[in-house]
This record gives C-alpha cells, structure tokens and sequence, in this order.
C-alpha cells in the first residue's frame, strides 16, 4: 500500500483540477483521469480496509501550525470511508455525465475537481481547523458552478446557497473555536485534535453543561443547515433547480452527506453529556423533515423541485437514524447517507436528461417519453424505483434498518407518521413517472430520443450499483456496524488508539 | 362489459367449457377442486363455532351462497343468451386456449386426485409447530382458555390442559350432524339455481328488474363500486393528501423562506439609507472627523472626572 494514500487522494484531484484549467477543450480527458486515480485508490484501501476495527485506519499526521496546535491529521474509520468511497465514484461518474459540456469545459471540469477535494478532505480530517477548512473550500466550486453554469435565476441561487450555508459554517465555527479556548491539555497547550476535544466534551468538569449546550448548539445548526433539515432547507430546492446538472448531482450526493458525517462524528457523541432536550428536538426535526419534504415534493410541478425535496425528506432519516442512539438505525443512517448518495444521482441526471432532450422539466408538458426514450425510461424507472425503497436495491435496505433500529427508541405514534410518509413517497414517485414517461406521447415529443451513451452509462453504472448494495449491504453495512457500535461508546483519541 | 355481452358460448366453446369448470370449482361445486378447501374451512369454523362463537362460519356461509350466485351470473350472461351488442367473434388462438385447459384441468381434478398427498404435504408444513389441524382451527389459544377454561381452574397448568381438552372436543366430524355436513352442497347448488334462475334463458322465472328499479339505493351503490373511487382517490387522495401538499408548499415558500428573503430585502433596504452618508465630499468627512474627536474628548474627560470624584 502506498503511504500517505489519503493525502494523494487529496492531491490528485487538486493537481487535476490545475491542469484542466489550463488545458482548454482536453480538461476533460485531464479531469478523467484525475478523478480515476483517487477511485482507483479508495478501492485498492476497500480491499486494505479492515472492517472489524474500531480503529482510525490509514491515519496521517504531522504538525502543521504547531504554535496554535493546529496538525494536519488525516484517518478514516467506518463513517468516514463509505462517503470517502462514494466521492471517488460519484465524481467519476459525475465528469462521464458531463463528457459533453461545452461551456468553457476547463473551468467546469476544475470546479467539479476541486469540489472532491472539499468533500474527500472533510470526510478524512480529524483536525478541527482543517475540517473547516475542507468545509468552506466546498463552498467555492459549487457557488461558481451555480453562478456560470446555472438557469435563469442562477445568480438568486449562487448567493442563497453561499450565505445561508456559509452563516451555518460561521455559527459552527465559533463553536469550534468555544472547544478551542475551554480546553488546556495536561501541558497548558491547546490543540484542535477533534477526537480530543470530543473526549474533553463527555467530562463535565472541563465543559459545564451550560456551556457545553450553547456549544452543541452552533455546531447543530452547522450540520443541520448542511443536510438540509427543516426548516433550513430553503436553500436546497433553489440551488438545486438553478445548478447544472452535474452540479445538482454533486450537491445532493456529495455536499449533503458533509451534514450527516457532521452529525455522526461530531453530534451524536456529543449528545450524551448535553441535555436530553436535545434528543427530542433533533427528533422533532427528523420527523418533520420527512413527512414535510414529502408532501413538499408532492406539490411541485417541476420534476427537478420534486428529486430536490424528496432530498430533504431521505435525508430526514438520516437524522432520525443518528438521533434514535440504537446502533441498528446509526448504522442505516450511515447506510442512507451512501444509498441516497448513488440513487440521488441517478434521479438528478434523469431530471437533467429530460432537460435537455426535451427542453422542460415541467412534469404536466411531459408525457409518454419512454416511447421514444425507451433505454432512458428503464434507467429512470430503476432509479425512481430505488428512491422509493423497492426491496433488493440499496435505499430500501437502509430505511428499514434505520425504522426498524429506531422503533425501538422512539414512541409509535413518531413511527406510524413515518411510516405513512413512506406511502406519500412512492405517491410522488410514481405519479411524476407515470405522468411525464408513460402514457400517450405527445406530438411535440415525436422527434426525441435516447440521451447519448455516456450519460446512459453513468446512470446505469450507478443502478447496477444500488443493485449491488441492496443485494449484498454487508459490503458497506459490516464496517459501518463496527462504527456504529463505537460512536456509543466514550471516545477514543488516537494517542489512545496508537496510531499515531 | 358483461351487460353487452351474452351468447359469447356459440362462437368460444372451449373457452364456455374451461370457463364452467373454473365457474363450478370457485362456486364450490361437489367434487371439484375449490369444494375440497372450501369444505375443509367451513368445517373448521363450524367446530370453532361450537367452541366459541359462529359468527365466522354464518360469514362464511353467506359468502359461499354469493360466490356462487355472482359467478354463475357472469357465466350464464355471458356465455348463453342472445347476442346483446355486436361484439368481435372469434375463438381465442391455442396460445391462450392450452393455458386455460391445462388450468381447467387442474381446476376440476386436482383437489380429488391429490386430496390425501396434498393434505399430507401442507400438514407436514406445520410440523415445526407445536399443534395438530385441528387445535389450529379452533384457534386454540387464549381466547378459547378465557371462555370456557376460567369457569373450570385456574392457573397455568389447568388452562393448557382445558385447551387440550376443547382440541379434541372438536377432534373427527362424526360430531358434526349431518346437515351441517351438507350445507356446503346446498349452499353451491343453490347459489347456482338462484343464478339460473335470473339469469339463463332456458329456466328464467325472474327479472332482475322485478326485484330491483333505477331509484334503488343499493343498486346505485353497487353501480358506484361502493363509491371507493369516490372516497379513495377523490376525497383522501386528491383531497385530504395533495390538499395537504400544496398547503404544505404555500407555507414554504411564504413562511419558512419567506422571513429569509424578508430579512434579506430589508439588510439592504437598510443598506440602501446608510451608503447615503458616503457623499464622496471631502468637507463633510472632515466634519465628521472634528465631531468624533470633539465626542472623544469630552467623553474622556467626564470619565476621568467621574473616576477622580469617586464615582466610577
């Protein structure tokens, strides 16, 4: 194995990001390759990873600014390899869906490089301040991408999405910097070692509850702006609608589950040493976020809105699974953030396919496409399917671990709600289907036709995997059981692991 | 539609034929397949009956009448009669007809054939289980032991032992007396007559609208399905749940991103006033300038005053 493999994963996008900048029309030959390699990478670590360990795995650490204890400290474990693995396939699928991007491709291929770097960072950093730093770096491409590539009101959602999202990041940052400055190491020096300063925050006599509350709030809201919950998802459906396609899919995939690693590594050992209050709020604002999201998507007239709102509403179990402390319903949260993060793709890119072969997105113009797009209605359907949670494909086998996990934690009357929205969800689902590829074509539709093959083989690359991890979960479930079960125990730094 | 049809017979024989079999066998007709389940299910329920209440073996019965009444009505409109509309007349191709004898087949011998083999197979299903068919059937569990073991002991031991006790009560039919053995072949001979009766040309004694008229109530209903389609898709579906939706979006889009737009329309509102102090003239900076000094001074100097009196 090569050492240091997380910073090369790191680097090699950057370097790829720079090169396809200056390249002009290759970038994306450049931008291929660039997101191969890390791929190539995550898998060779898959096969290295060792499911069973509590451990940080592959960790790297060297001091970085050590006059304010600020290292550079990389590691993964079961909650931070899945998305880590999920970023290298959906950028690689992402940059084969836009093979056929015109607008100034070398600055469109960069930002979509760049934007892995953000995310692979965030979900390797184990230091407080460069976490940050990889979050806000996330930031960047996709405002750009919203702003130079997006649809009519692009400019309205660019801004949106950076200030709403960043005022969440600066409200966590300032609870970052409150961890920071309450604790001292044994030798008067401070440090933003996350799993350190986790440790400190379970002893009440380094953080009093009322501080340590006030803390855990700012970094709540963090998150939760990020996953999106509601009510601070308004973000979503704009940038979601105005971004291009690969933007939109990156977004939902990628930049989301930055909200759901948050809440996992961060908040849910957290939540032991703050008040119980909390439980129920974040309880509160999972089951809202389901059931609102999907009645929201429900209502909407543009398919697009629609595959952004039900985001909301599956990312709600997200929450749901981390806030109900069962290690079951923890480790189908974590499954969600991975199965949601493939099928989502497959969604936006139909959502982004119809776009352009038809010229709208609004479902009442559509109409029985599948008979002329016959290759890209199955893929639809099977995407549509998975989103919905038809058993055998992955989404079904994550919100059932995650229900049936947190049946056992929250009262009925929570999960009889829940489970309804499920009724509502495969009501929208199936009526957008329905309405805009199946039924009579329309006259106007008569000279349309199957996408390229490179956005065909993106979106059944990522069927084919849904399929894999509804069929055979353990591949992702085992190592992200060993992590559930170990975010309910007290935290473990690496000094005390021995790693570093 | 069934009601423009009639005399379909004369050009589909093998599908009238393989259709009547099918028709006897769901109608419980003796010796046909569905009499063997049906039988076996109402006997089952007579002793649970006996044991407990007989409100499902009454269900059961009236269902077994109406079975073979509507089934019957379908194949005697259909089929026999005359021509009512001008339909398309044509034999299906044998694609269609060799499932439908094959089926046909199995619908009129297999519940005789394999009468003991089957019941053997199913049985051995339940082997794992702790309780023969019998006890299955009278639903031996806790509400059997609170009817009739609570008058008799008490306790754990006393109540299993009682359970035992009502199984094989209920344990060979020579208990049961001889008409209710029977029922079920009146019951299905029966409901076919009645069919016969309203229905085939040759034997017809009534009309059916003798017995019912265009204001009937119950016809309408049944006309309407019951009014699910009313009910389910109108009022819940499209009503209470796509009601919801949109309301849910109304409150999005004004409420819970409308303060955010609000707030933002009013920073800079807000905004838009104060840039109006930068004039760009240098005089009036200056005079800014002097006044802030000027406030500086005498704030400082009332501090260290006030500090000097004592009063800080």
């Amino acid at each position: 194995m090569i050492s240091n493999a997380l910073s090369l994963m790191i680097l090699l996008p950057l370097l790829g990001a720079i090169v396809s900048f200056f390249v002009g029309t290759k970038a994306k030959f450049v931008a291929l390759i660039a997101s191969l390699a890390p791929l190539v990478l995550s898998l060779q670590m898959y096969m290295e990873f060792d499911k069973s360990s509590t451990m940080m795995q592959f960790v790297e650490s060297y001091n970085w600014v050590p006059s304010i204890g600020v290292k550079y400290t990389l590691g993964v474990d079961g909650i931070g390899f899945p998305l880590v693995l999920l970023s290298t396939i959906v950028t690689v699928l992402v940059i084969i869906y836009s093979w056929g991007e015109t607008k100034k491709p070398n600055q469109y291929f960069a930002l979509l490089l760049l934007n892995e770097v953000g995310v692979l960072g965030v979900f390797t950093a184990l230091d407080f301040f460069l976490f940050y730093i990889f979050w806000e770096i996330v930031l960047i491409p996709m405002f750009f991408l919203i702003g130079s590539w997006g649809g009519p009101r692009k400019d309205y959602a660019a801004i949106k999405f950076f200030i709403y999202t960043h005022v969440a990041s600066l409200v966590m940052l300032l609870a970052i910097f409150a961890l920071y400055f309450t604790y001292q190491l044994p030798d008067g020096s401070r440090t933003f070692d996350m799993l350190t300063l986790l440790k400190a925050t379970q002893n009440p006599e380094i953080f009093p509850p009322a501080l340590l509350n006030i803390i855990f709030a700012g970094l709540l809201l963090g998150f939760l702006v990020k996953m999106p919950a509601f009510p601070f998802h308004t973000w979503l459906p704009d940038a979601h609608v105005e971004a291009p396609t690969a933007g939109s899919v990156v977004l939902a995939a990628l930049l989301l589950k930055m909200g759901g690693y948050g809440l996992f590594r961060i908040i849910v050992p957290m939540l032991p040493s703050v008040d119980k209050i909390f439980v129920t709020i974040i309880a509160i604002i999972a089951v809202l976020s389901i059931v609102y999201g999907a009645f929201l998507a429900l209502a909407q007239k543009d398919i697009k809105k629609l595959v952004a709102y039900s985001s909301v509403s599956h990312m709600g179990f997200v929450t749901l699974g981390a806030v109900a402390l069962v290690p079951l319903s923890i480790q189908g949260a974590m499954f969600q953030q991975f199965s949601h993060g493939i099928i989502t793709c497959v969604l936006f890119m139909s959502a982004g396919t119809i776009q352009h072969v038809v010229g709208t997105r609004i479902i009442a113009d559509l109409g029985g496409l599948a008979d002329r797009m016959p290759k890209f209605a199955v893929i639809m359907m099977a995407g549509f399917m998975a989103s919905l949670g038809l058993p055998g494909m992955s989404g079904f086998v994550a919100e059932f671990m995650t229900l049936t996990g947190a049946y056992a934690t929250l009262p009925v009357y929570v999960m009889i709600v829940v489970f309804l929205s499920i009724v509502i969800t495969a009501a929208y689902h199936l009526w957008a289907m329905q309405k805009a590829m199946f039924g009579p074509i329309l006259r106007k539709y008569m000279d349309v036709h199957d996408p390229h093959a490179y956005e065909l083989f993106s979106m059944s690359m990522i069927i084919l995997l849904t399929l894999l991890f509804g069929l055979q979960p353990g591949l992702m479930t085992d190592m992200m059981g060993t992590a559930a079960n170990q975010l309910l125990q007290p935290v473990v730094t690496l000094s005390e692991m021995g790693v570093i | 539609m069934m009601r423009e049809m009639g005399g379909v017979g004369k050009y589909m024989k093998w599908t009238m034929y393989t259709m009547l079999i099918g028709s006897l066998s769901l109608a419980g007709f003796p010796l046909f397949t569905g009499f063997f389940s049906k039988d076996e299910i109402i006997m089952i329920a007579y002793e649970y009956g006996i044991a407990i209440n007989f409100l499902p073996y009454i269900f059961l019965i009236l269902a077994a009448v109406l079975t073979a009444i509507y089934t019957f009505r379908m194949w005697f409109s259909v089929f026999t009669g005359k021509e009512r509309s001008n339909y398309g007349k044509h034999e299906s191709p044998w694609v269609m007809l060799g499932p439908l004898v094959i089926l046909a087949i199995f619908a009129f011998a297999f519940g005789f054939a394999a009468q003991h083999d089957f019941y053997n197979y199913l049985d051995s299903n339940f082997e794992h289980y702790d309780m023969d068919f019998v006890e299955l059937g009278i639903i031996g569990g806790h509400a059997l032991i609170e009817e009739h073991g609570a008058a008799a002991e008490e306790g754990e031991h006393a109540s299993a032992e009682e359970g035992h006790g009502a199984a094989a009560e209920g344990e060979g039919s020579h208990a049961i007396p001889l008409h209710i053995q029977l029922l079920p072949y009146i019951v299905a001979l029966g409901g076919i007559l009645i069919a016969a009766l309203f229905y085939w040309d040759r034997v017809k004694k009534f009309d059916p609208s003798q017995v019912t008229g265009d204001k009937d109530p119950i016809r309408k209903m049944l006309l309407k399905g019951y009014y699910q389609h009313e009910i389910m898709t109108g009022w819940i579906c499209e009503g209470i749940v796509y009601g919801t939706a949109l309301i849910s979006n109304t409150i999005d889009i004004k409420i819970v991103d409308g303060w955010l737009n609000w707030l933002s329309a009013w920073v800079m509102g807000f905004a838009g006033h104060v840039r109006k102090v930068q004039t760009g003239v240098v005089q009036n900076y200056v005079t800014a300038l002097m006044l802030g000094i000027v406030v500086l001074v005498i704030a400082i100097a009332a501090i260290s005053l006030a500090m000097e009196v004592g009063l800080i």
